[in-house]
């Protein structure tokens, strides 16, 4: 990928770098690309810049050490996931996505924590926007569609009270660096600086001034704007702003409680085995509507009466033999006609947002001076539990439906909390809320109390349904666009 | 009706019970009289229990649990609304079943029978199937004669590494499994000689080495899988598991030798590039093997400090680097942990080349 005009290398033409602009988008990932063109493209009369602190490159080894921070609570490789390149983490990903549901907006049905101040229905155009964005053909997610063209593919819980289908679809996956690097040479008001490492907000009373830049060599530079969206990934963006509150607390979301806490991440759990009939497909398979893969999801109705977390469940068939039991799945008799196979349930849980489970500022500084991360990352026994007691009235509800049967396997909840698998899904720790007390930044991605300054990133979600975030993240960044274009507000 | 239509007759009954003809339930009943007790529930739920093999080790279990068979005769004919008068046909039974089934789930009469979630009446069903037909039902003929019984497409585990368990089931046996075509759900596998305790499917068989026996593990040698099919006395040599001498042990750096590990043998693949993957599996992680014994269950390997998600063969590990940790070039140990005893076996680096 050649460089051309549009693009600047912080590092080698310091000259070219603009003082200020109309917005500052910090970092090109899949939320500052789609935030940067959408902006650039509904205010042509504007000059956007979009500045990235890697390359065009995967990054070399030496820009890995930056990652790297202290890890205090369960175990997380803070340096593996997180690419700071051109085109961030969509890099490597895998493409998973689906939007959250609408039950994840609501505060969580257990009490544990508040929902989003916004509603599902208000991000409809947006989401819309970020399939385009994502390049996946159909944005319906009614899993029946498919069992249609594919019988026999999943359970059909169309009886059930408790359980339904649903989807995940498929991105190529989209990898954002090289797919819209020619849109962005081809937007005449949007220049994208690159190597230009973000190392600290200027910060004047509500005012975010500008950004302070730096390229590995020790070159520095501020870029003034009207507007600054930060967009650096869940870690980077709270790292930035915990390092501006060292500095100033001028503004409340600088001073909220909630910035750096309530970390959070989607982890796995294999509570136990299903007996269902043979051949069901829950994983990726093609579909003439695009790549697909059925889950099982608890229904809105169960989640708030049985006081559910959401999450989804996949069935994976299981090698032959085993014990006894299943060796009876196909007995007329036992009300299980047909051919049947045991399958390992592996669910995703949407985890509870916890306070202490937070990133904070470590006192070792890296390359550039700033504090590297520290992360204390705490899993609830409860998410675990709430996991197995979901899985076993799946259990239950096969038997009722006469497709199978459940086996729930000991599982010790310590344990898992203390090491869980982990997602890469960097979330909560610059949440959304209207109340500065509760979150960082408000119903627009406006961080509390500043006057320009923006969040785009999973960091805001308060709440995070068990759905892979990049979908939602795009999403969050055509809206943000949109506001930030129009200069308009979400009514509260 | 010929005893070899009975038979057939009988492997039917667990894909369609309701498929047989009086005629042949009633000589299959007979077929089975030495050692089959009438539930008193009626012929054809008699016949179905016969044929709901696969409930045997579980009915055991249940069973242990206490009623005889008169007390769970009476709770199901009670549970379907069955007298002297009302004898279900086999289809009829079959759906009343079925439906008390379903109800039992939704009025949550269940329990738990090794973690499996159960219908109350299902687990007498189960029982009952176990007190009136035990799993001795067929007496057989004196003097075994080598014949086949079914075909066998495929079967397994066939080697381990002496004192390697395999396919460890959650009572402590040793799982076998074999892909059949129109087994008699009668038949027994035998290891060594030794009848295991069998469960016929559709399609496929499964038993395992229980007891005593285990301990075949810690011999090598050749140690004969046979089918046996009681009513006619035939045994089908299927094959021998083999046990082979345990490699030689891991030598450590320091010079140590491991009690756990054996000697690597070879692993890979040993390279790729950031955000590049070799060997790709379904989910778009990276699959890596190495291939040594002796690796205990309760392993995992490691990329690093990163729990990699690990299955393990006989003679070889095989894990998932998910494509998040190969974001970025370098050089990353991987090894193989044994969590009980917190050994590490090194198994060598992977490199990250940078991307082009």
């Amino acid at each position: 990928m050649d460089p051309v005009a549009v693009f600047t290398e912080f590092d080698r033409d310091i000259g070219a770098v603009p003082d200020r602009c109309d917005l500052l988008v910090v970092g090109a990932g899949p939320a500052g690309l789609a935030l940067a063109l959408e902006a650039a493209r509904a205010r042509p009369d504007w000059v956007v810049v979009l500045a990235e602190a890697g390359g065009f490159q995967p990054p070399a080894t030496e820009l890995r050490d930056l990652l790297s921070g202290s890890n205090v609570g369960a175990p997380y490789p803070l340096e593996a996931s997180r690419l700071r390149y051109f085109g961030g983490t969509s890099g490597h990903w895998g493409g998973w996505c689906r939007p959250l549901d609408a039950c994840d907006f609501l505060p969580a049905f257990d009490g544990s924590g508040p929902g989003w101040p916004i509603s599902a229905s208000e991000m409809d155009e947006a989401l819309q926007a970020a399939h385009r964005w994502c390049e996946i053909p159909q944005s319906s997610y009614d899993a029946y569609e498919v069992l249609a063209r594919h019988p026999g593919s999943m359970l059909d819980l169309r009886d059930s009270t408790l359980f339904d289908n649903s989807l995940f679809r498929f991105s190529p996956p989209t990898r954002f660096g090289s797919r819209y690097h020619a849109d962005v040479a081809a937007q005449e008001n949007l220049q994208c600086i690159v190597r230009a490492t973000a190392i600290g907000l200027a910060m004047r009373g509500g005012r975010c001034e500008g950004v302070h830049f730096s390229s590995h060599a020790g070159a520095k530079r501020t870029i003034r704007a009207s507007q600054v969206a930060l967009a650096m990934g869940g870690l980077e963006t709270t790292r930035l702003l915990l390092h501006a509150a060292t500095e100033s607390q001028a503004i409340a979301g600088l001073r909220s409680p909630a910035l750096g806490a309530y970390f959070a991440d989607h982890m796995g759990l294999r509570p136990g085995q299903v007996m269902a009939p043979a051949g069901l497909q829950y994983a990726r398979f093609d579909d003439e509507s695009g790549a697909v893969m059925p889950v099982i999801v608890p229904r809105l109705e169960a989640l708030r009466d049985r006081r559910w977390m959401n999450m989804c469940a996949m069935l994976m068939p299981l090698p032959a033999g085993g014990e006894d039991l299943p060796s009876y799945a196909g007995n007329a008799g036992f009300g299980l006609p047909g051919e049947y196979w045991r399958y390992s349930v592996q669910m995703i849980l949407e985890p509870h947002a916890q306070r202490e489970s937070r990133i904070g500022l470590d006192s070792e500084r890296d390359h550039f001076g700033l504090p590297r991360l520290r992360l204390d990352w705490r899993v609830a026994e409860e998410t675990i539990n709430n996991g197995v007691a979901v899985f076993a009235a799946l259990a239950s509800e096969l038997g009722r439906l006469r497709v199978g049967r459940g086996r729930v396997l000991p599982t010790d909840a310590a344990a898992i909390a203390a090491s869980p698998s982990q997602s890469f899904h960097h979330m909560g720790t610059t949440r959304m809320s209207d109340s500065a007390d509760e979150g960082v930044v408000d119903r627009d991605l406006r961080v509390h109390g500043s006057e320009n300054l923006f969040v785009v990133s999973s960091s805001v979600f308060p709440r995070f349904g068990f759905a892979n975030p990049t979908l939602m993240i795009v999403a969050l960044a055509c809206r943000a666009a949109s506001f930030l274009a129009t200069g308009r507000r979400s009514e509260a | 009706v010929k005893r070899r239509q009975l038979l057939v007759a009988g492997v039917s009954v667990a894909a369609s019970a309701a498929a047989l003809t009086v005629a042949a339930r009633m000589g299959m009943l007979q077929g089975w009289s030495s050692g089959f007790r009438r539930s008193d529930l009626g012929p054809d739920i008699d016949v179905l229990l016969a044929a709901a093999v696969g409930a045997g080790g579980s009915g055991e279990q249940l069973a242990a649990r206490g009623r005889d068979a008169e007390v769970l005769a009476a709770r199901l004919r009670s549970r379907l609304s069955l007298s002297p008068e009302r004898v279900p046909s086999l289809a009829e039974a079959t759906r009343m079943l079925g439906s008390a089934i379903v109800e039992d789930f939704a009025d949550a009469r269940v329990l738990e029978h090794a973690g499996w979630l159960l219908s109350e009446t299902e687990a007498d069903l189960a029982r009952l199937r176990w007190l009136v037909a035990g799993k001795r039902v067929i007496e057989a003929p004196a003097g075994p004669v080598e014949e086949s019984i079914a075909e066998v497409k495929d079967w397994g585990p066939r080697r381990t590494i002496e004192g390697v368990p395999f396919l460890v089931q959650p009572d402590g046996h040793y799982g076998l499994w074999f892909s059949v075509e129109a087994v008699p759900l009668w038949i027994e596998v035998r290891v060594a000689g030794a009848a295991m305790p069998t469960f016929v499917n559709s399609g496929s068989v499964t038993s395992g080495i229980h007891g005593s026996l285990r301990s075949i593990i810690d011999k090598p040698g050749t140690y004969p899988i046979e089918f046996f099919d009681p009513p006619t006395g035939r045994v089908q040599h299927v094959g021998d598991l083999e046990v082979v001498a345990k490699p030689a042990a891991y030598v450590h750096a320091d010079g140590s030798t491991s009690a756990i590990f054996c000697e690597l043998e070879a692993w890979g693949p040993d390279e790729t590039r950031a955000g590049m993957v070799v060997n790709p599996q379904p989910d778009g992680s990276m699959g890596v093997w190495v291939r040594t014994s002796c690796v205990p269950p309760d392993s995992t390997m490691m990329f690093g400090d990163v729990r990699l998600a690990t299955s393990i063969q006989t003679d070889a590990v095989t894990a998932r680097v998910p494509l998040a940790l190969l974001e970025v070039a370098g050089e990353f140990p991987i090894e193989i942990l044994h969590f009980g005893s917190g050994e590490r076996l090194p198994v060598g680096t992977l490199r990250v080349l940078a991307g082009e």
